[in-house]
């Protein structure tokens, strides 16, 4: 007789467990940034969204400078690439040496299906790249995505 | 006394030996002066312990000077310049019997620099291992020449990479608006309290259709630039099933068949943009033909170094007058109205084609359709080696192709 062995106890849920989504979305195009917080509206997501222009803008955002309250962990970034001041490489490469901020799981969504782009982002960690035009009708897709990655994925604390 | 008759004829025999020989000599001299003029190729030798150097007749002429100028080898050295001084002198150090070749500049009398091309070599016998003798000959023509293409190709790699980042900016800042319109439209007809009139509607999917359209022209110009880079490696592809592949992915309207003919066995070629070429031909055989039931057949056929693509319809055809033009971008030829597109596409086959080095061309009668025929270079066996080290792919995996090539 064979006796199955009880499987292991799942005694730690997702940091992101109950939370709302939370998300900091950098893309110089505004239509874009509405698109998303459009699209998470309208598929009753719980989220917590906050948006910026830019690599720099963003970045006060992280620290909670320049009159911006802090963003607290755990959140996604989605980061657009080509941006003024401090394009998506930049900010990238600046997160990934900022201390408290160097672990943050980042997607990148873009119109760019480059391969130099591709292969940068990458190899800067990030967690997947989206070129804009697949990412589904209003996004649907990608907050498809990003609902299911924020629900089960461990986050660093 | 017969002894003395012996040496007598010995040494007739002799005398006369040596006069054919010396003959021989005058003549392979004479041979060797005259084919050295003719070919401008001047001669040298330096005694590497003495540092003496002998400089030929046609050497001195070389440097714009007289034949039989005085003190003319001392002053060589003073004669390379600067910046060649290291390169002029290569020939010291080496292992007897092996071959030296440098190039450097050398001061002509007329003040100007020439390029000189100099081969030389130690004394191979080992007798003198101090003995350098070498040919030099002046290059100036070929290797400015070789320079300036150098110079222009560097330009045009410039060229290509601005263009490449303006393609790159063009994809980005013309495309991000008419998403933005899109989207906007796409909010508007979300955002409405009630159901929009027809009025409205038709507008809306108008303002819709005319920037999907612009995105798919800025696709299409996109494609058309980068057609001509030509980067792809060859790779292994079995005819048969690129075409059926091909037919796989097009859509096939109702009444039009197709037909596939292949005379050809594996060949080694760039797979995606030839994939690519040949879809786009047979998509448009296919979108272009006005008069079902219809054939559009497909002939695969291997020549000597190329592959011969042959798509042909039973369509509506067109003017023999208009066989060149029909490869310019942005050249509508069809009177379907209905049939979408940019006009672009036979022009970017033809940019990428060329790219690899082959050629398409097509014939046509109005009414009873049109063949177009793609020739694409199969690519050299020896190019494997190096497609491998290009690509930094899996060596083992290229090994693997070779043996099914030479079958």
């Amino acid at each position: 007789m064979h006796t199955l062995t009880p499987l292991p106890k799942l005694n730690s849920s997702p940091r992101s467990f109950g939370r709302p989504l939370s998300l900091l979305v950098v893309d110089d195009d505004e239509v874009d940034r509405e698109m998303m917080v459009r699209g998470l509206t309208k598929s009753g997501i719980d989220h917590h969204i906050r948006t910026a222009r830019d690599g720099v803008e963003a970045m006060d955002i992280l620290h909670g400078q320049n009159g911006n309250p802090r963003l607290h962990a755990p959140f996604l970034v989605v980061l657009d690439l080509n941006m003024p001041r401090m394009d998506g490489h930049e900010f990238l490469e600046t997160l990934r040496l900022t201390p408290i901020l160097a672990e943050t799981p980042v997607f990148i969504v873009t119109t760019s299906d480059h391969e130099d782009d591709i292969r940068a982002a990458y190899g800067r960690g990030v967690a997947g790249y989206i070129v804009k035009d697949r990412a589904g009708s209003n996004y649907s897709r990608l907050i498809e995505m990003l609902q299911a990655y924020w629900r089960i994925v461990e986050f660093p604390s | 006394m017969r002894e003395t008759k012996r040496s007598e004829l010995r040494a007739k025999t002799l005398a006369s030996e040596l006069r054919a020989t010396n003959g021989q000599l005058t003549q392979t001299t004479e041979r060797l002066k005259v084919a050295l003029h003719a070919g401008q190729v001047g001669l040298w030798q330096v005694n590497m312990r003495t540092g003496d150097r002998w400089l030929s007749p046609e050497l001195l002429e070389l440097f714009g000077l007289e034949p039989d100028s005085p003190n003319a080898a001392g002053g060589y050295l003073s004669r390379i310049h600067p910046d060649d001084a290291e390169e002029a002198v290569k020939h010291e150090d080496r292992v007897p019997g092996e071959v030296t070749q440098t190039r450097f500049r050398i001061r002509h009398e007329d003040g100007g620099y020439r390029w000189m091309f100099s081969r030389s070599m130690l004394d191979p016998n080992h007798s003198q291992p101090y003995l350098v003798y070498g040919a030099m000959v002046d290059v100036t023509e070929d290797y400015e020449k070789e320079l300036e293409l150098e110079r222009l190709n560097d330009e045009l790699t410039d060229t290509n990479r601005s263009l490449e980042s303006f393609t790159k900016v063009a994809s980005h800042d013309l495309r991000s608006p008419l998403r933005a319109i899109r989207s906007l439209v796409e909010f508007l007809r979300e955002d409405a309290p009630q159901e929009l009139d027809e009025g409205t509607e038709s507008y809306l999917d108008r303002i819709d259709l005319r920037a999907s359209r612009a995105e798919h022209l800025i696709d299409d110009l996109l494609d058309y630039a980068r057609a001509g880079e030509a980067r792809d490696t060859p790779s292994l592809v079995e005819p048969q099933r690129l075409i059926e592949d091909i037919l796989e992915t097009v859509s096939q309207p109702d009444g039009i068949e197709s037909v596939v003919e292949i005379d050809c066995g594996p060949i080694f070629v760039e797979a995606t943009p030839l994939a690519t070429c040949v879809r786009n031909l047979v998509d448009n055989a296919f979108k272009h033909h006005d008069n079902p039931p219809g054939v559009v057949s497909i002939a695969v056929r291997q020549g000597l170094k190329i592959v011969e693509i042959a798509v042909a319809d039973d369509g509506p055809g067109f003017p023999s007058s208009q066989r060149e033009t029909i490869f310019e971008p942005f050249r509508k030829m069809h009177a379907r109205p209905e049939v979408e597109g940019s006009g672009i596409g036979l022009s970017v086959i033809k940019r990428s084609v060329e790219a690899y080095g082959g050629m398409i061309t097509v014939e046509s009668e109005v009414g009873s359709g049109s063949t177009f025929t793609l020739r694409w270079p199969i690519a050299a066996l020896d190019l494997v080696e190096g497609s491998a080290h290009n690509a930094h792919s899996d060596t083992a995996s290229q090994t693997e192709l070779l043996p099914s090539l030479l079958r």
